[in-house]
């Protein structure tokens, strides 16, 4: 190849070593080391630096995302919680609500319960005092039938005993005039 | 340790010649080192779980610290500018540490390579500038008065030969200081004595040569492009 060719590599015909040089070679080595440089920033960017960024990058946001989510969980979880703690204080409201119907249904069903218990009773007391009067007004009726014959009957004897034919017959009538009388103020 | 950058061959490509030197041969190998553990980490990528362990946590966390470390400097906004920062920071500190593997010269200890780095970023600093300032970034270079041009075309190409001068100024000195040692301490003590002194330069001054390179590269890019609008 004429394109590359390999001058010399034989010591005594290369130039000598220096340290620092102001000439053409130093724009040639400038250029050379910026090939190089540029060259390994390629290879390092493809092979190293990008892919362990990405590496890293990838497991950043995935953290990131771990812990945005557990944030909306905890977020959402305290939501339900004072959800929750709402629905108690509601229950425990609603069974003061309930306790109280029932206290109040309880009184009124007492009431009622009394009130109709006193009714009755005092229904009751009624009947018996209406009893107690009929029976008391058989009891004098009958007390005033069974005078009334003895009574005839001790006047039959006192009768047959003492008095004549003419005696007999008005006694009878004034006997019979009295009961004639005591019917009609029955 | 020789101070000289040595060249191993010279190539014709197309009538222009280039010279194979130490500064090839190292940062092909170190682009051989990265390359490998690249290909590696992509094969094991695919195994990798949920909860990193081992060898996946490494590597994780290399890229999780570098990518913090971008975002602090540029922003979210240049954050796709990523692989050619983290190219320069691996590659700017595997060749600062290079110095301590004998017989490998760090790259970064010869002003071609630094150079080359450095003109990258400041052609990154004159995209990002129009981009995202459009013509006012053409009118910054007249500001505050039209006189101002020369000395801010000058501070804007200064920022390259600056940031590619620190870090060779550096590495070099420290190859320097490392010959001179070798050169002068008995053959007895060259194996135990050095040792400390690489530790400094090679991996201390070595790793923090990188980051400041990095970290003033991505501060320039960052504040032609992004700051001016916020």
């Amino acid at each position: 190849m004429d394109f590359i060719v390999v001058l010399s590599n034989i010591a005594e015909e290369l130039p000598p070593g220096r340290v620092f040089g102001m000439d053409g070679q130093l724009f040639i080595q400038t250029a050379a080391a910026i090939f190089n440089v540029l060259l390994l920033s390629g290879i390092l960017a493809f092979l190293l630096y990008k892919p362990v960024r990405n590496v890293l990058q990838k497991r950043t946001n995935r953290i990131e995302g771990q812990l945005l989510q557990a944030e909306e969980e905890m977020q959402r979880a305290s939501e339900l919680r004072q959800e929750y703690e709402k629905k108690l204080e509601d229950i425990e409201s609603e069974r003061e609500d309930i306790l109280a119907q029932a206290r109040k249904y309880a009184a009124d069903s007492s009431r009622r319960i009394i009130a109709e218990a006193k009714q009755e009773a005092d229904s009751l007391r009624d009947r018996a005092a209406q009893t107690v009067k009929l029976e008391w007004e058989r009891a004098e009726s009958d007390m005033r039938a069974t005078i009334v014959d003895v009574s005839a009957q001790m006047a039959e004897k006192f009768v047959t005993l003492a008095i004549n034919r003419e005696t007999h017959d008005r006694l009878f009538d004034e006997t019979l005039s009295d009961l004639e009388g005591m019917t009609w103020r029955d | 340790m020789e101070l000289d950058i040595k060249n191993y061959a010279i190539l014709r490509l197309g009538g222009i010649e280039i010279w194979i030197t130490d500064t090839i041969v190292s940062t092909w190998i170190i682009m051989g080192v990265l390359i490998v553990f690249a290909i590696f980490v992509r094969i094991k990528i695919h195994k990798f779980k949920e909860i990193p362990t081992g060898f996946q946590n490494v590597v994780e966390a290399l890229v999780e610290m570098f990518d913090n470390y971008l975002v602090s400097n540029v922003g979210p906004k240049l954050m796709y500018l990523g692989p050619w920062f983290f190219t320069v920071f691996a590659f700017v500190l595997l060749s600062n540490l290079s110095g301590i593997i004998p017989g490998l010269r760090p790259p970064t200890a010869d002003w071609a390579m630094t150079l080359g780095i450095a003109l990258v970023t400041f052609t990154l600093i004159q995209i990002m500038g129009f981009r995202y300032r459009k013509l006012a970034y053409l009118k910054s270079f007249v500001e505050p008065i039209f006189l101002f041009l020369p000395i801010n075309l000058i501070g804007e190409i200064a920022r390259p030969i600056s940031l590619s001068f620190r870090l060779f100024g550096n590495i070099l000195a420290g190859l320097v200081m490392m010959s001179l040692i070798y050169a002068m301490v008995p053959i007895v003590f060259k194996f135990v004595f050095p040792a400390a002194l690489h530790a400094f330069f090679d991996i201390f001054a070595g790793a923090l040569q990188a980051f400041i390179f990095t970290t003033l590269s991505m501060t320039f890019v960052a504040n032609t492009a992004a700051l001016s609008d916020e």
